[in-house]
C-alpha cells in the first residue's frame, strides 16, 4: 500500500473508531417505542440464548415469533439469506433454564412436529435430551404439586412415564418413595384421629369459658369456614402467653410473608379472605388428619391454618395440638417465623404429650423438630 | 510534383504537431461508469438504491445497512473488459495517395483493450445490538481506466486546398484509477424507514502520457524514435466525500429508496511540452439515485433503480485544459446522464444451496467527451481539427447492458454470488463471497 493508500486508510479506521464511539446508546437495548424486524429479534434471541441471557432471550424469540413467517428450515430472512427459523428450539433451551418445564415441552414438541430439527442436524441431540429434561421435569412438578395437595395417587401417575428416563437423576424415585411413605403415615395418622380424642375429663373442667377459647359453636363455624366465626385474634407476645398450657390463647394465624417483615409480626392480623366455594364442615378428626397430611407434605403453612382454629376448640384434641406443635416447630426450623412462636409450640406439645400415647406419631416426627419442642431425644420412640 | 505535395505536407505536419499535442489525449474517448459494487448488484442490472440489503450498500445506499441483522464480512473479484475504440489512422477527407500509409479511403478506428482483474469491494458491517444501528468500513476500486493507443496519424485534405494534411502519428497510455475507503452507518429513526450515511476517503490516481512521433516522409511510416511532442496528466491524491440514502419500508414487500453521492475532487499535474506545469482538477461525478425493489413473494424479488450521473464535473478542467492548447475548450462537452436499471430475482427456496438466479438490464447513456464546435470554422486548420475531432469522438453512444448472475448459499454462514454484464463493447465479470459471522 502506497503512502496515500495508507493515509486514506488510516482516515477510514479512524472515521469507524469515532462513529463507534460518538453513537448514543448504540449497544443499549432497543428503546420504546423501537421494535426490530423479526428477523433482528430472532438474531438477538439466539445470541442472547447462546450467551445464557434467558430474559432477553426469551422477550426477542417471542417478539420474532408473533412478527415472522410460520418457523422452517428454510427462510428467506433478509437480502438472499435464507436461513432456518427454529424459535421455538431455543424458546425451548429458554423455558427449561428458567424452570417452565411444561412451555419448554410444548415448544420442544413444536420442533419436532414441524421436523425444524431432524436425525442428523447439529442439534438433534441436544434436542432430545432437553426435551428429555424439559419432560422429565415437568413431570417431576407435576408429581410434587400432586404430593403436596395429597393426590397421592396422581404421583405415580405423573411419574410413570419417566420412570428411566435419560434425564432422571433419583427424583422421580424418591417422590415416589415420598408419596408411599405419606400414605402410610397417613394411614397411621388416621388410625389415631379415628380412636378420638384423648381422655381429658379434667381438663374440660378447669378451663370452661377461658378468655381467648371460643365457644363450641363457633368452632363449628370456624370448621365450615365462615370467617365471622372466628374469634378476634389478639396480638400476643411471649410474655402474655399464659403459662397454663392447657388454657392456650388463640395462636396467631400464620402470616406466610410476614417472616419478611418482623415488624408485622406483633400486629393483628385479618384472616384470609373466605372461601365461596360450599364445602362440607370439617369434625375435628378431619380437620387433625388434614392438618396432618399437610404437615406430611411439609406444606407447614396451610397446617398452621387449618388446625390452627380446631385448637381454639375447649377442649383442643391432643391430636391437633401435636400437629399444630410440630408445624410451628418446623416453621421455625426452616426460618419461616419469628422465634418467639416457639413458646407457644412447646406449650402446646407439652398439653397433647398430657392427653395420651402419641407413640405411633412421635416416630414420624422430625427429631430435629422434637427437639425444638423439647422432647426428649431418649425417652422419643 | 510529387516531391512538392510532399514538402508542403510536411509544413503543414509540422506546424500541427505542436499545437495537436496539447488535445490528443481527447482524441481518445475515456469513459468509465461508476456502477455500485457486488455480484448482486451487478447481475440484478445495477438496480440496487431501492434493495441495498447487503454489505455493499455501505455505498449503493447506505440506509439500507439497517436491514443487516448479522456481521458480515464481503469481499467482491472483479474482472473487467473495456474495448474503447480510438481513431488510429486512414484518410478522413481526399483522396488517399495510395501510396506510404496513405492507402485507406476513410477513417480506421484501432481499439483499445482494457483489462483489469481486481478486489473490486471489501466490506465489513457490524450490527449493533440494538438492531438501531449498523457500521460498515469498506474498501472498493470505483475506477480503473488502463489504455493504451497507437495512431498512425490521419489523412485529411480541406477543400479549400490541394495539399492534404497529416495529423502527428501518437502513442498514449492513460491511466486512472480511483480508490474509495469509506464508512458509513445506518440508522433506524423509526419503525419502517431508515437513514443512513457514510464518508469516503478516496485515493486518486493518474499517470497518462501522450507522445507525438516525427514520420519517415509525409505518406510514410511513424518513426518512433523522433518525439515531436509530449503531454502528460501525473498525479496522486486524496479527496473526501460524504453520501447519504434513506430507505422507506424496510420490513415490508415494497421499498424505496433515495441515494445521494458527492464525487470528490482532486488535483493533478499537466505538463504539456515546454510549457510551465499546471495543476488541474478532476471532479468525480455525483450520483443521484431513486430506486424502488417490491417482493410479491418471497421467491420474487423486483427492483428497479434511476440514476442521475452528474458528468458535467468532469468537464470543467478535466476536459477542457486538454483542449486548452489547441484554444477550442469550449467545444468539448460531457453530458449528464439519466441510467435506468431494471432487474429481477428468482429465489428457488427447496433446491440445494437456495440457488437465486438474477436477470436485468441497463441503460448507459452515452457519456463520453463530445465535440460540439461552438462556431463555423474560419479556416483549412480549424475545418480539418473539427473534421478530425468529430470523427474521433464521434463512437460514443447509448448503451444498453445485459446482467445476469446467480447466487448460492452454501450454508447460512456463507454466500456466494456470480455475475455478468454485457454490453457492445464491454463485459464484467464479478464474483463475491459473504461469509456472516456470528450465525448458528
Amino acid at each position: 500500500m502506497t503512502l496515500a493508500g495508507g493515509r486514506a486508510a488510516a482516515v477510514v479506521v479512524g472515521l469507524v473508531l469515532v462513529t463507534s464511539a460518538v453513537v448514543p446508546g448504540a449497544r443499549a437495548q432497543s428503546p420504546a417505542g423501537f421494535q426490530r424486524l423479526w428477523y433482528q429479534s430472532y438474531d438477538e434471541g439466539v445470541r442472547a440464548a447462546q450467551k445464557g441471557d434467558w430474559a432477553t432471550a426469551i422477550q426477542t424469540l417471542e417478539a420474532a415469533k408473533r412478527s415472522g413467517p410460520a418457523p422452517g428450515r428454510r427462510v428467506l430472512f433478509q437480502g438472499d439469506r435464507v436461513d432456518v427459523f427454529n424459535p421455538d428450539y431455543y424458546l425451548g433451551l429458554a423455558y427449561n433454564a428458567t424452570k417452565r418445564f411444561a412451555d419448554a415441552e410444548a415448544a420442544f414438541a413444536r420442533v419436532t412436529t414441524d421436523k425444524l430439527v431432524v436425525a442428523g442436524d447439529r442439534q438433534f441431540d441436544e434436542l432430545r435430551k432437553q426435551t428429555e429434561f424439559a419432560r422429565y421435569e415437568r413431570a417431576v412438578a407435576d408429581a410434587e404439586r400432586a404430593l403436596r395437595a395429597g393426590r397421592f395417587t396422581e404421583v405415580e401417575k405423573a411419574i410413570a412415564p419417566i420412570i428411566g428416563s435419560i434425564a432422571d437423576d433419583g427424583r422421580a424415585g424418591s417422590l415416589a418413595q415420598r408419596a408411599k411413605d405419606a400414605v402410610a403415615k397417613l394411614a397411621t395418622a388416621r388410625v389415631d384421629v379415628q380412636q378420638g380424642p384423648p381422655a381429658s375429663a379434667n381438663v374440660r373442667g378447669e378451663q370452661p369459658g377461658a378468655p381467648g377459647a371460643p365457644a363450641k359453636a363457633d368452632a363449628e363455624k370456624v370448621a365450615a369456614n365462615d370467617p365471622k366465626a372466628l374469634p378476634p385474634v389478639v396480638a400476643t407476645t411471649p410474655a402474655q402467653v399464659p403459662t397454663n398450657p392447657l388454657n392456650p390463647p388463640p395462636m396467631r394465624p400464620y402470616v406466610p410473608d410476614g417472616d419478611k417483615n418482623t415488624a408485622a409480626l406483633g400486629n393483628p392480623v385479618r384472616p384470609p379472605p373466605p372461601d365461596n366455594r360450599q364445602t362440607p364442615p370439617l369434625n375435628e378428626a378431619e380437620i387433625a388428619l388434614r392438618g396432618a397430611t399437610l404437615y406430611f407434605e411439609g406444606n407447614y403453612d396451610e397446617a398452621v391454618r387449618v388446625l390452627s382454629p380446631a385448637f381454639a376448640v375447649d377442649p383442643p384434641s391432643n391430636i391437633v395440638a401435636f400437629y399444630l406443635a410440630c408445624s410451628h416447630a418446623a416453621l421455625l426450623a426452616s426460618g419461616r417465623t419469628a422465634p418467639s412462636t416457639l413458646d407457644e409450640a412447646r406449650q402446646m406439645f407439652s398439653y397433647a404429650r398430657g392427653g395420651g400415647s402419641l407413640q405411633r406419631h412421635l416416630r414420624l416426627i422430625s427429631p430435629r423438630v422434637l427437639q425444638m419442642l423439647g422432647e426428649s431425644l431418649a425417652s422419643a420412640p | 510534383m510529387t516531391a512538392v505535395v510532399r514538402g508542403v505536407c510536411a509544413v503543414a505536419l509540422s506546424a500541427l504537431a505542436g499545437a495537436a499535442s496539447a488535445q490528443t489525449s481527447l482524441q481518445v474517448p475515456v469513459q468509465f461508469d461508476f456502477l455500485n459494487p457486488g455480484a448482486k448488484s451487478l447481475s440484478m442490472g445495477g438496480a440496487f438504491a431501492g434493495l441495498a440489503d447487503d454489505a455493499t450498500a455501505t455505498l449503493a445506499n447506505p440506509a439500507g445497512l439497517i436491514q443487516l441483522s448479522q456481521r458480515e464480512i464481503s469481499i467482491e473479484g472483479r474482472f473487467t473488459a473495456l474495448n474503447t475504440p480510438f481513431l488510429a489512422g486512414g484518410r478522413i477527407s481526399g483522396q488517399p495517395f495510395n501510396q506510404g500509409i496513405d492507402t485507406v479511403t476513410g477513417p480506421v478506428f484501432g481499439t483499445s483493450e482494457g483489462r483489469h482483474f481486481g478486489p473490486n469491494f471489501i466490506s465489513v458491517v457490524v450490527p449493533f445490538r440494538s438492531n438501531r444501528w449498523v457500521v460498515a468500513a469498506h474498501r472498493h476500486e470505483l475506477m480503473r481506466v488502463d489504455q493504451e493507443f497507437f495512431s498512425t496519424g490521419v489523412f485529411q485534405q480541406d477543400p479549400s486546398e490541394f495539399t492534404s494534411r497529416r495529423d502527428a502519428p501518437q502513442q498514449g497510455d492513460r491511466r486512472l484509477s480511483m480508490t474509495n475507503y469509506g464508512a458509513s452507518v445506518g440508522f433506524a429513526p423509526r419503525q419502517g424507514v431508515a437513514v443512513g450515511a457514510g464518508l469516503t476517503v478516496s485515493r486518486f490516481s493518474i499517470d497518462s502520457v501522450f507522445t507525438r512521433y516525427d514520420v519517415e516522409g509525409f505518406l510514410g511510416a511513424p518513426n518512433r524514435s523522433r518525439e515531436v511532442g509530449r503531454s502528460s496528466q501525473t498525479g496522486d491524491d486524496i479527496g473526501v466525500a460524504p453520501n447519504v440514502g434513506v430507505l422507506v419500508g424496510t420490513g415490508g414487500m415494497t421499498r424505496l429508496g433515495v441515494q445521494y453521492r458527492h464525487g470528490p475532487s482532486f488535483t493533478f499535474t499537466t505538463k504539456d511540452g515546454n510549457a510551465p506545469e499546471r495543476e488541474v482538477a478532476f471532479r468525480a461525478p455525483h450520483t443521484l439515485a431513486v430506486g424502488v425493489s417490491h417482493r410479491p413473494r418471497a421467491s420474487i424479488l423486483l427492483a428497479a433503480e434511476v440514476t442521475r450521473v452528474f458528468y458535467q464535473r468532469l468537464e470543467n478542467e478535466f476536459v477542457t485544459d486538454q483542449a486548452r492548447g489547441a484554444g477550442r475548450a469550449a467545444d468539448f462537452t460531457i453530458d449528464d446522464g439519466t441510467e435506468v436499471h431494471v432487474g429481477g430475482q428468482y429465489l428457488a427456496f427447496q433446491w440445494r444451496w437456495a440457488p437465486k438466479f438474477r436477470l436485468g438490464a441497463w441503460y448507459d447513456p452515452n457519456h463520453s467527451v463530445r465535440f460540439r464546435p461552438s462556431s463555423s470554422p474560419a479556416t483549412a486548420s480549424d475545418r480539418t481539427f473539427d473534421e478530425r475531432l468529430t470523427t474521433a469522438l464521434s463512437n460514443g453512444e447509448n448503451r444498453v447492458h445485459g446482467t445476469g448472475g446467480v447466487g448460492l448459499s452454501f450454508s447460512p454462514r456463507i454466500e456466494w454470488n456470480a455475475g455478468v454484464d454485457v454490453a457492445s463493447r464491454s463485459y464484467i465479470l464479478s464474483t463475491s463471497l459473504i461469509v456472516r459471522v456470528g450465525t448458528r
